[in-house]
């Protein structure tokens, strides 16, 4: 896959449900189309984003995120030009 | 299809007091219910020779063995009917089957659930598949809000819906709470109160969201014929439909092609009405499963109450309100303000209203009643009837 995508909903999330992740709030949550994966939709976040700045469409592109030694996680961000 | 119309009847209700975290165990919170629910239809434990109930949550918590145990019956049919909302509201239909073929004469169903104790509560169903703790918890996606807030945005966007209207469904479900005098909330709210709630997961607000509730409820069934002898007014099963979409629980809240409404729910409520031989014209009233409000929205469009995007209005328009409108829509205040019990206490509503019982939250003129059990993929429509 390319690794590019566009924003087909979001959400703000604003409240805790898992408490670990309250220093991460408010954080945009993305529900991800791809145009060379037609049909799958990705949950994920979009970061390096205001979140009034999303919009229906918005491009993305994936973003590898390294956590430790174990895990990396894709996240995605806005394609700037 | 019309075979199973009306040869079953509703005699027999019992719930108990709803709240946010019950200080007794759930086993007792399900005996009450059932007990009284026996108490209500006239018929002694050990007459009980059928237990149903869905599949997911009660069978972990009170399973039927135990449950014949503590009654002292023989169980002559045992079964589970799907999982959570769809087989809480449609269950009737298995005993509509094992009764009119002879399986069973007095068929309990029965529900209870305690997440108010328990941890996590129900936003522990996201922890139950792996695909879910790998793929979607590490991005923050736990918790049914943070879906519904999506598909919330995406609605409003092609519809055109307002906060306003979203309230308005807020608002309606708290005041018929208000007036039922059982339920969990009973705080005033207004469409200022609304707004004012918290945003949890932006556009979805705290307000927009089901209660957690811990207690039970219960029904008994019987052949038409026997219900004539029970000391309360039958309510009889008219018709009872299933259908789903084909995707799992894991995937049904990200995919599927329709990202606004349920074709299940559309074409259980056509299944539904075809069995009872009636119309959604000449329904009275509905008691639709309401865990959110963009929910109860999508659904009361997709059973066909009204045109997609124009559900809203209605409800704006207070429509759906008990005092006056046309069509009332969860005369308890449904999970958003009465309790949450995953639509059992919506077939108990119903029976309610269609034996006269509703005090201050009484339809008036009553006859047939909808009642819709959802779940993510699947879903049942149940048509009662005085």
């Amino acid at each position: 896959m390319s690794g590019r995508g566009k924003v087909f909903s979001w959400a703000i999330l604003r409240h805790a449900f898992i408490p670990e992740f309250k220093e991460r709030l408010p954080m945009i949550l993305g529900l991800l189309e791809f145009d060379d994966a037609p049909g799958l939709r990705l949950v994920n976040n979009i970061i390096e984003c205001d979140p009034k700045d999303v919009y229906f469409g918005m491009p993305v592109e994936v973003v590898f995120h390294r956590i430790n030694e174990e895990v990396t996680l894709p996240l995605f961000k806005p394609i700037r030009k | 299809m019309d075979t199973l119309r009306d040869k079953i009847a509703i005699v027999g209700i019992g719930e108990t007091q709803y709240v946010r975290k019950s200080q007794r165990n759930i086993q007792d919170l399900i005996m009450e219910a059932v007990t009284k629910a026996l108490a209500d239809a006239g018929i002694g434990p050990r007459e009980v020779d059928g237990v149903i109930s869905e599949g997911m949550v009660t069978p972990a918590l009170m399973p039927h063995d135990d449950l014949g145990a503590n009654l002292g019956c023989r169980r002559k049919f045992d079964a589970t009917f799907a999982v959570v909302g769809p087989g809480n509201v449609g269950g009737s239909l298995l005993a509509a089957m094992a009764i009119t073929s002879g399986q069973a004469d007095v068929v309990l169903q029965y529900w209870g659930c305690n997440w108010g104790q328990s941890p996590g509560g129900p936003y522990a169903f996201h922890t139950f598949w792996p695909e879910k703790i790998s793929f979607e918890q590490p991005y923050g996606f736990y918790a049914q809000p943070t879906y519904l807030a999506m598909r919330q945005r995406f609605y409003a966007q092609k519809y055109g819906l307002t906060e306003r209207q979203l309230g308005a469904i807020a608002v309606t479900h708290r005041r018929h709470a208000i007036l039922n005098g059982r339920a969990q909330l009973k705080k005033p709210m207004t469409i200022e109160d609304y707004l004012n709630s918290p945003m949890i997961a932006d556009p979805l607000r705290r307000d927009d969201c089901c209660l957690i509730s811990d207690g039970a409820c219960a029904w008994v069934m019987v052949s038409a014929e026997r219900a004539k002898r029970c000391p309360k007014p039958p309510v009889y099963v008219m018709g009872v439909g299933y259908d789903s979409d084909p995707f799992g629980l894991t995937s049904g809240m990200s995919q599927g092609e329709s990202y606004t409404h349920y074709e299940c729910a559309t074409r259980a409520t056509e299944r539904a009405l075809k069995m009872a031989g009636v119309s959604l014209k000449e329904v009275n009233f509905a008691e639709i499963y309401d865990c959110f409000t963009i929910s109860l929205l999508e659904q009361f469009e997709s059973i066909g109450f009204a045109k997609k995007g124009e559900g809203g209005a209605f409800f704006e328009e207070g429509k759906a309100s008990v005092e006056g409108g046309v069509l009332p829509v969860n005369t308890h205040g449904g999970n958003l303000s009465h309790a949450y019990m995953l639509g059992a206490a919506h077939v108990v509503e119903a029976v309610r209203q269609l034996r006269g019982e509703a005090g201050p939250a009484q339809v008036r003129n009553a006859e047939i009643g909808l009642v819709g059990g959802y779940n993510f993929i699947d879903y049942s429509t149940l048509l009662l009837r005085r």
